[in-house]
């Protein structure tokens, strides 16, 4: 006998057709208006003239020619090149190797792990400060314990001399940030199937051999999300540096995050908002296109078991 | 009406009600928007709480709202509010005073407000920040001197006087450095503390820092590479504190209230700073003198200014109203609290007796015979000098070629603008 009702399906499929845009809706309008016209608007910026004061005007690829072409702009990029590359090597491979250690039976591991998670609450600014602080090459914390430790001839002015204003902002950024990739570590660490372990000391591979061989390659997406992330972090640094230095001295600490940010706001000129926003689009760029290579090389072998 | 419907409706119903009372508050009331970094511009201070009550009292229907941004994220919020078009009513203008002016977002004075009204203020002062064709886009509110602040109970038991010329300071820095301590404190971080140093410097020169910001001078001219020079020396002499390109100001007033510095270079307004946070033995022991000549009787030329000045929203619809406001701001009953309170140094003569402080009195003085420009408004002017200066006080470029650096960072970014 013919019905008049829909199909139970086809209800289901008109059901589906307005509820699932409903509830999406609110949160795309979100990140289009928020996100997505913004990044689109700043795309146009960048070929613009704009001091912020005056209308837009249109100057082509003017911005590009004068980026490519500015010294420190360079400068910039090798700092944020050096910082970066440090990190991502520093920040990986030591959390990685305590994680591996604090998994190993250690006694206190809770403790340490606390320790090092510790500095991760505090704020970038206000590590950056702090460490401004320690760094002080007259009377500071650093410098004064060299020289009561007897090591006076190792004091350096840390903050403010060109040769050793990134390692020291490095170290900082190291001390921040060591204990929250310990923890994904940690946690990583924790998945991994005890019997590869067994059975690689049944074969009388060391703690060594057991970490290459069977922690590494288990965690290796967990590796390259960690990559991911301080490259990222790396390339768009802004808050430590400028707490700590404001790209000086002389701008031998300027990443492109503080370039940016004194070229928009500072008192160079007038505020360049069109040339400021290439200087984001390279970040931007920078960001993504080292974020895809090494999201591809991560997932060329894949562990199973 | 399902249930929901008729939550729905009574939820909106409710939020409406809610806003209705702002919104009839607000159309009956004016609210003039003021912007600056002093501290002191809040509620609870009494001598702004005494300033906007007087003022609203006056002009009923009209309510005061401070906004207060600290000074070092102060410019990244002007930018981005003048990008906006959500200038305040009337803000300190720092550095962008006059492009503001030119750009036609700051009002002329000279053309809303009489000339003896204009005439009561410090010639020096207003001078700074009138432009070549005689348009004054900001109004003084208080003005400055730098100075040197000798800690007199070191400088006695090293059988020293606080020097007279450069020379003299250059001479007794080894004997302050045996001691132990930094002869004279100052910090150069993000502060522009160097650029308040070197521009007297080049007035001492004979060089003019006005001709210099229009470019009418060349930025390397004989006074700004004797200038340098002369940075370079003190430098090299260890008259400075290890690093001052990595210290702020904060840090090297700390070392100064350590007792671990013979003197502290430093603006006026720490005077009364000191009253608030210096430890005993510092407050016992300072004392304030004038910035070191080149030649023994020769001008002790110091920066002196106004880096706070008002400037008024041209664009603003309450304009007429914060005209209003800095007329009353700068009336004499009214201003003269403001330097009371406030320890200030007044821009406008007639608050001379306001002046609490006979330290702060002395620095006035100086600065009307030997006060120097300090503070650059031309485009690329206080990057270029600030660059050049880190870069002497490293020891990475010699004056000459830091000089010829300057003028072309200002040519460079003159023609970016």
């Amino acid at each position: 006998m013919p019905t008049n009702r829909p199909s139970s399906a086809r209800f289901a499929l008109r059901q589906w057709n307005w509820v699932v845009p409903a509830f999406v809706a609110p949160a795309a309008l979100i990140l289009i208006v928020l996100m997505a016209l913004p990044m689109a608007n700043a795309v146009v910026l960048t070929f613009q003239f704009w001091n912020g004061m005056t209308p837009p005007s249109w100057i082509g690829l003017s911005n590009y020619q004068t980026l490519f072409s500015e010294p420190l702009f360079w400068s910039a990029l090798r700092n944020t090149a050096y910082y970066t590359i440090a990190t991502v090597v520093l920040k990986t491979s030591l959390p990685l190797i305590l994680a591996s250690l604090l998994s190993s039976g250690v006694r206190f591991s809770v403790f340490f792990r606390t320790m090092y998670f510790m500095p991760v609450v505090i704020s970038l600014a206000i590590s950056g400060l702090l460490w401004k602080m320690i760094y002080e090459p007259n009377f500071g914390l650093l410098n004064e314990t060299l020289r009561f430790i007897g090591l006076g001839n190792f004091t350096q002015i840390w903050l403010g001399s060109s040769n050793t204003v990134m390692p020291s902002i490095i170290a900082v950024s190291l001390w921040q940030g060591l204990g929250f990739y310990l923890l994904i570590f940690y946690a990583a660490i924790q998945g991994v199937p005890s019997d590869l372990y067994d059975a690689a000391k049944m074969d009388n591979a060391n703690a060594l051999r057991r970490f290459w061989h069977v922690t590494v390659p288990m965690l290796r997406p967990v590796i390259v999300l960690v990559i991911v992330l301080n490259t990222i972090n790396g390339v768009k640094v802004f808050d430590q540096v400028w707490a700590m230095t404001a790209g000086g001295p002389n701008h031998a600490s300027d990443t492109l995050g503080t370039y940016l940010y004194s070229t928009a706001f500072g008192s160079v000129g007038n505020p360049q908002f069109g040339y400021a926003t290439t200087i984001a689009m390279v970040i931007l760029v920078l960001s993504a296109v080292l974020s895809i290579i090494q999201i591809r090389i991560g997932r060329r072998q894949e562990v199973e078991y | 009406m399902t249930k929901i419907t008729r939550l729905l409706a009574g939820a909106a119903l409710g939020l409406v009600s809610a806003f209705l009372p702002i919104a009839h508050s607000t159309a009956q009331e004016t609210v003039l928007h003021v912007m600056g970094w002093e501290t002191r511009h809040v509620p609870g201070n009494p001598v702004w709480d005494k300033l906007v009550a007087g003022f609203e009292a006056e002009h009923p229907g009209v309510r005061v709202e401070s906004n207060v941004v600290p000074i070092t994220q102060y410019l990244g919020t002007l930018a981005a509010m003048t990008a906006a078009g959500t200038l305040p009513d009337v803000f300190f203008g720092h550095v962008k005073a006059l492009e503001l002016g030119r750009a036609g977002l700051a009002v002329d004075y000279t053309d809303v407000m009489t000339d003896e009204f204009l005439d009561g203020f410090s010639p020096n002062l207003l001078a700074q920040l009138t432009t070549a064709d005689g348009a004054v886009y900001a109004l003084p509110y208080t003005g400055f001197a730098f100075g040197i602040f000798a800690n007199d109970r070191i400088m006695t038991e090293l059988g020293l006087t606080v020097p007279n010329t450069w020379e003299e300071l250059i001479e007794m820095a080894p004997k302050i450095r045996e001691a132990g301590l930094a002869p004279l404190a100052w910090g150069n971080l993000n502060t522009g503390t160097c650029r308040d140093f070197v521009m007297p410097l080049i007035a001492q020169y004979g060089g003019d820092a006005r001709a210099l910001d229009e470019l009418t001078a060349s930025w390397d001219s004989e006074p700004v590479i004797q200038a340098l020079t002369l940075l370079d020396r003190l430098t090299k002499a260890g008259v400075f504190l290890d690093g001052v390109n990595g210290l702020d100001i904060n840090q090297a007033t700390q070392i100064a209230y350590q007792g671990r510095a013979a003197m502290l270079y430093g603006p006026s307004r720490n005077v009364g700073i000191f009253q608030k946070e210096a430890p005993p033995d510092w407050l016992e022991n300072f004392s304030v003198h004038k910035m070191p000549a080149v030649i023994a009787d020769g001008r002790h030329f110091m920066a002196a200014g106004s880096g706070l000045a008002w400037v008024v929203n041209d664009k603003s619809p309450n304009k007429e109203l914060a005209l209003e406001f800095l007329k009353y701001v700068f009336s004499p009953p009214v201003y003269n609290d403001i330097i009371a309170g406030f320890n200030g140094f007044p821009s406008r003569p007639s608050a001379m007796d306001a002046v609490a402080l006979p330290q702060v009195r002395e620095m006035i003085q100086w600065a009307t015979e030997d006060g120097a420009r300090n503070v650059l408004y031309g485009a690329g002017s206080s990057d270029a000098v600030d660059a050049a200066c880190q870069a002497i006080l490293d020891g990475s470029i010699e004056p000459a070629a830091a000089a010829a650096k300057m003028q072309a960072d200002v040519l460079k970014a003159r023609g970016k603008s």
